[in-house]
């Protein structure tokens, strides 16, 4: 397989870091609004008032546990599910009434979902055929994601790996406004997920509106700009990526010391929660690196380390859901 | 037009999208070539049989050549049923007809655009086969000179069987979008083309009624003989139905 070639329109460059305003070298002025959508399995309510906005240039994360309703969202944006209530309206419109909606957002929702019996070239060539798309743009995709030399062998001979690349290029041939990608990087090797990484970034930055779900929380940290958080059928957050970070992780300082247990103490007496490892690292949750080491020099203690641990996504979005999950029990959020 | 240069999916890029879709897919090349066999073998079994002068006796060439083709389209309509059923059963089997949704959502337009598919090639192909099989019989009836029918009439005949196939086309097709199913679609078709009427001549003979008439392929063999039959409403009735439901369902459920 080829290493995959670059979007044609794109710039090849890698990561810009977080909320980084590029130029948009195309303008898509289309919103897509989820408004409240609920979707009810019998009385199970799989999806419960869910409403965001999707914004060109950005790469919003879609993330949830399993069950949290991520999927069922994205297929009831693209009418493929009836929500109970509830609407998706792209550019005012709901996707059913869309007059080229290959042209307005492009979905990659379920990578089994393809004929195993067909190459991924008729694959690509029959879907552009709907939309009066030239069979050479399927040919251009497939170059660009690495598929040209498995082009024409039966889609039954994909690794899963394959498949994404073949369902990216699929979302990708009416050049859409916006782009829904549930899970694209599973099943992708490391060279894989670095590449699609830069190819969300590049799309983003010409403007396209992008909605992106993983369970990989490390990748959505480094990919998305915003992250929409799912958790039993709501939307439990739906903010920018450091902010969502900053407001829910818990801070934790890491410090090493020559008198591990006194400093245990004093912490202690100071209600802070502390944990001791057996290398006499000490873990301090409840007070700053800055009060550690005022207090550890007033009792003549000494530091060999005292740094705080940044806070990862993963932190904060298990603080967000305990902290729902709580609620929903009767205690109250922290 | 550019690469990139994007339209609205109209009936007939829907219907070259659904073109190419079916002949991109092995098994409808497997359903042809065993129409080509099962139109000619049925044909040739059926002109062996009147090649021999006790079975021809007191045969005109007519109804010889009828009879032939009848033998030819009782086979190849097997092979039309598993055609028009994959057609549509095969996205369902394997969830690729939530890509083809996502790509046309008017569902109801997308699945005109496929019975259009399914109709022409059904069409072509049993006006292809049983014309090659009437071909190869034709010099087995010449040994008891069951010749010589006018080419006109020739031409009416084998449109009462291609009209037929064609009809069994649409209701597999029609079978398959209500139960959405492979499996279901040519089982129940191939239940109502041949076992439904076996079992409606029994009853027939315990109740003393005309339930033969209200089969499918009575009805529609009637129709094909004369358009304005008191069996249309029987063949709209036997097709209409289980398109409507299909149709309800596909609109109202979830894919």
């Amino acid at each position: 397989m080829k290493p995959p070639g670059w979007y044609r329109g794109t710039t090849a460059e890698g990561h810009r870091g977080r909320m980084g305003a590029g130029p948009a070298v195309r303008s898509v002025a289309d919103v897509i609004e989820v408004q409240e959508l609920t979707k009810r399995y019998g009385v199970v309510a799989a999806v419960q008032d869910v409403s965001f906005r999707l914004e060109p240039g950005v790469v919003h994360g879609f993330i949830g546990p399993n069950g949290a309703g991520k999927s069922t969202t994205m297929r009831m944006m693209v009418g493929l599910d009836r929500p109970a209530s509830g609407r998706c309206l792209i550019d005012g419109r709901p996707y059913r009434e869309l007059d080229a909606p290959m042209r307005k957002l492009g979905a990659l929702l379920d990578v089994q979902a393809i004929h195993p019996g067909r190459s991924g070239r008729n694959h690509l060539r029959i879907l552009a055929r709907t939309h009066g798309i030239a069979a050479r743009r399927a040919d251009e995709l497939l170059e660009m994601v690495g598929l040209a030399d498995a082009a024409d062998r039966r889609v039954r001979g994909y690794s899963l790996g394959m498949r994404q690349r073949l369902g990216l290029a699929a979302a990708l041939l009416g050049d859409p406004a916006a782009l829904l990608l549930d899970e694209p990087a599973n099943g992708m090797d490391p060279d894989g997920i670095i590449w699609i990484r830069s190819l969300l970034r590049s799309l983003a930055r010409e403007g396209r509106a992008i909605l992106v779900s993983s369970h990989l929380m490390g990748e959505l940290a480094q990919t998305a700009d915003r992250l929409i958080v799912l958790g039993r059928g709501r939307v439990l957050a739906d903010a920018p990526v450091v902010e969502l970070i900053s407001r829910n992780a818990t801070r934790t300082v890491r410090t090493r010391t020559d008198r591990p247990g006194t400093l245990e103490k004093l912490l202690r007496e100071h209600d802070a929660a502390v944990a001791l490892h057996p290398g006499g690292t000490l873990e301090v949750i409840g007070m700053t690196a800055d009060d550690v080491a005022v207090l550890a020099h007033r009792n003549g203690i000494l530091l060999y380390e005292n740094v705080t641990v940044p806070a990862s996504l993963e932190d904060a979005y298990l603080a967000l859901t305990q902290n729902h999950a709580r609620h929903l029990a009767g205690g109250s959020p922290q | 037009m550019n690469a990139l240069t994007a339209v609205h999916p109209s009936l007939s890029r829907l219907f070259s999208a659904e073109w190419l879709k079916l002949r991109t897919m092995r098994s409808s090349w497997i359903c042809a070539v065993a129409a080509v066999v099962a139109a000619i073998g049925g044909a040739v079994v059926q002109g062996l049989g009147y090649a021999g002068p006790e079975l021809a006796e007191g045969l005109t060439a007519r109804e010889a050549a009828a009879d032939v083709l009848s033998s030819s389209s009782a086979v190849l309509q097997i092979a039309i049923i598993a055609l028009a059923v994959l057609a549509l059963g095969s996205e369902y089997t394997g969830g690729a007809i939530r890509v083809t949704f996502v790509a046309a959502p008017r569902r109801l337009r997308l699945m005109a655009a496929k019975a259009l598919v399914v109709a022409v090639v059904s069409t072509i192909l049993s006006a292809l086969t049983l014309g090659l099989g009437l071909a190869a019989a034709l010099p087995l009836l010449s040994r008891t000179s069951l010749t010589g029918v006018p080419f006109g009439t020739m031409l009416a005949l084998l449109g009462v069987e291609i009209g037929y196939c064609l009809l069994v086309a649409l209701l597999a097709f029609a079978v398959t979008l209500a139960v959405r199913s492979t499996a279901g679609g040519i089982s129940l078709t191939l239940g109502v083309v041949l076992l439904l009427r076996v079992v409606v001549v029994v009853l027939d003979v315990g109740t003393k009624a005309d339930l033969t008439s209200l089969t499918f392929p009575v009805a529609a063999m009637r129709v094909m003989t004369d358009p304005l039959s008191p069996a249309l409403p029987v063949v709209v009735a036997w097709v209409a139905i289980p398109a409507v439901l299909g149709s309800l369902t596909l609109v109202r459920r979830d894919a």
